[in-house]
């Protein structure tokens, strides 16, 4: 009996080891809130609240995007699949709104570890991640 | 407008606001963008026995010759903006061009108010939304051109007045309407003192990922100020209408921009003998990696007549048109930073009793090279 557990716990942690690993070799990316937020987000969504057009969520609550340091990998992974821009044109997009009036753009936070971090004390907030770098701290409302 | 005892009173009260209120709700963003140019030959002859110039930027009148100058498109700005809670908040923007020897104005200074997600409203002065461009023209590094096509570009470019912004969506596009009432004054170089009052326009915004469509109309009562018989004075305004079309598609690293647009007077306007107005242009540009080559052709037709009402004005009946071909290229050479080449041949299309009584007035070749810069 005691024996079984131990496999049955070492097979699993053998099946989750391998996931894990497999999901750091992949590392994709990961959208995250608070694990408070309740809000289901589409692509479209989140593209809305990063490109300030969008101020809330679903649910009515304040939306606040958060974004990595300018040149990070994850960064230009998440502006090209989810904003559908390069890094030029993000950067004149903001150019263009930032100087009149119309929004300014979200701020820069440092490295995915530093985004969970502020996102895990926030619920307002809402910032992407290495999909590696996702804990029980956040909660994954997308990830490509 | 300079910068005057309000403003600067405006611009110390958002400096308090920054000592007094948390660093964070204070924002301070600014551009500078140094550009030099030449035209790529002597004037032509003008009747008037001077040489033909090229005028970069009409609002402040920054005109290219045949000798090298940095002062024509050079221009800094400086933002500072607070957010104030609960839907408010308040923004200055003082800009120095070189085409009014960095005198310092007044840009923007307005106040936001979000009434809910859908609604906001803006007061104070603001831009005249006339083209696609018109927000952000000052901000050099928010386009690939060194300037936006000279065809369309208008002496009056702010108002003091309100605007009331909707922002929504239509499946999954994005709908942005604004409708604005103000009023200005401004200094056109050929005309002198001229205004604009009981101005009323709207801007239809519709657009979805990377395809963007706009179309614009406004009506405003126009006057030049000058001695009768050569102005209306504000007193005997003419009405004015305005309206454009603009499309810009990004597909892949490529993208076409296009607006056409127009401008008319009910009646003709004194000295200048301006009747009605259509311009255009259409732009490809293709990125590869940082380097933006681009191509544009534009062009404008402003059709003139000799009378007003019968009276002589002092125009011709005519039409005073150009197009031309700019190439460029941008290069994003910093994070915060692109380098700009630009060469542009514009040809005078104007009728011929105008080329005759005025000179080639239009025809230039014009080379520039410039930095815009954000911070």
């Amino acid at each position: 009996m005691k024996r079984k557990t131990i496999k049955t716990l070492l097979a699993a942690s053998l099946v989750s080891a391998t996931l894990l690993s497999s999901v750091a070799a992949w590392s994709g990316v990961a959208v995250i809130v608070h694990p408070s937020n309740a809000n289901s987000l589409s692509q479209a969504d989140i593209s809305r609240i990063f490109l300030g057009k969008k101020k809330s969520y679903p649910d009515g609550s304040e939306a606040i995007p958060v974004d990595q340091k300018d040149g990070s990998a994850v960064r230009s992974s998440f502006v090209g699949t989810v904003l559908k821009k390069n890094e030029q044109q993000i950067k004149a997009y903001w150019a263009q709104l930032l100087f009149t009036g119309k929004g300014t753009p979200p701020k820069e936070v440092g490295a995915s570890a530093d985004v969970r971090q502020l996102i895990a004390e926030n619920p307002a907030l809402i910032g992407y991640i290495d999909s590696a770098d996702a804990d029980a701290t956040v909660k994954v409302v997308h990830q490509f | 407008m300079k910068l005057n005892q309000f403003t600067a009173g405006l611009f110390a009260t958002l400096l308090l606001l920054g000592s007094t209120t948390q660093a964070s709700d204070v924002r301070i963003n600014g551009f500078i963008s140094v550009v030099g140019g030449t035209t790529l030959s002597e004037g032509n002859n003008l009747t008037t026995g001077n040489k033909s110039t090229f005028q970069s930027n009409a609002p402040t009148n920054g005109r290219y010759d045949d000798d090298i100058s940095f002062k024509p498109d050079t221009i800094f700005g400086l933002q500072v903006s607070s957010n104030l809670g609960e839907g408010l908040s308040v923004t200055g923007q003082i800009t120095g061009a070189g085409g009014e020897d960095f005198d310092a104005n007044v840009a923007w200074a307005y106040l936001t108010y979000e009434f809910n997600d859908a609604w906001s409203m803006m007061a104070g002065r603001q831009r005249i939304p006339f083209f696609m461009n018109s927000d952000y023209l000052d901000v050099g590094y928010a386009y690939h051109w060194m300037r936006p096509p000279t065809e369309t570009d208008v002496a009056v470019d702010d108002f003091e007045g309100v605007s009331f912004i909707h922002t929504g969506y239509i499946g999954d596009w994005d709908s942005r309407l604004k409708i604005y009432a103000g009023e200005n004054t401004a200094e056109a170089a050929s005309l002198g003192p001229l205004g604009i009052k009981d101005m009323v326009g709207v801007v239809y915004n519709l657009g979805k990922d990377n395809l963007q469509l706009r179309a614009t109309y406004m009506v405003t009562d126009f006057y030049v100020d000058a001695l009768a018989p050569f102005g209306q004075g504000p007193e005997t305004p003419v009405s004015a209408y305005f309206f454009g079309f603009a499309g810009k598609w990004n597909f892949g690293n490529s993208f076409i921009m296009a607006e056409y647009v127009g401008y008319g007077f009910d009646d003709v306007i004194f000295s200048a003998g301006w009747d009605e107005y259509t311009g255009g242009y259409v732009s490809f540009g293709h990125q590869v990696n940082s380097i933006t080559p681009h191509i544009t052709y534009s062009f404008s037709e402003l059709t003139t007549a000799s009378t007003t009402n019968g009276s002589p004005n002092g125009g011709l009946d005519g039409s005073e048109d150009s197009s031309s071909i700019t190439v460029g290229v941008r290069w994003d050479f910093h994070p915060k930073a692109a380098f700009k080449v630009e060469y542009q041949t514009r040809s005078d299309d104007s009728t011929a009793n105008i080329i005759a009584a005025k000179g080639n007035l239009l025809e230039t070749d014009l080379f520039s090279v410039g930095i815009d810069v954000i911070f």
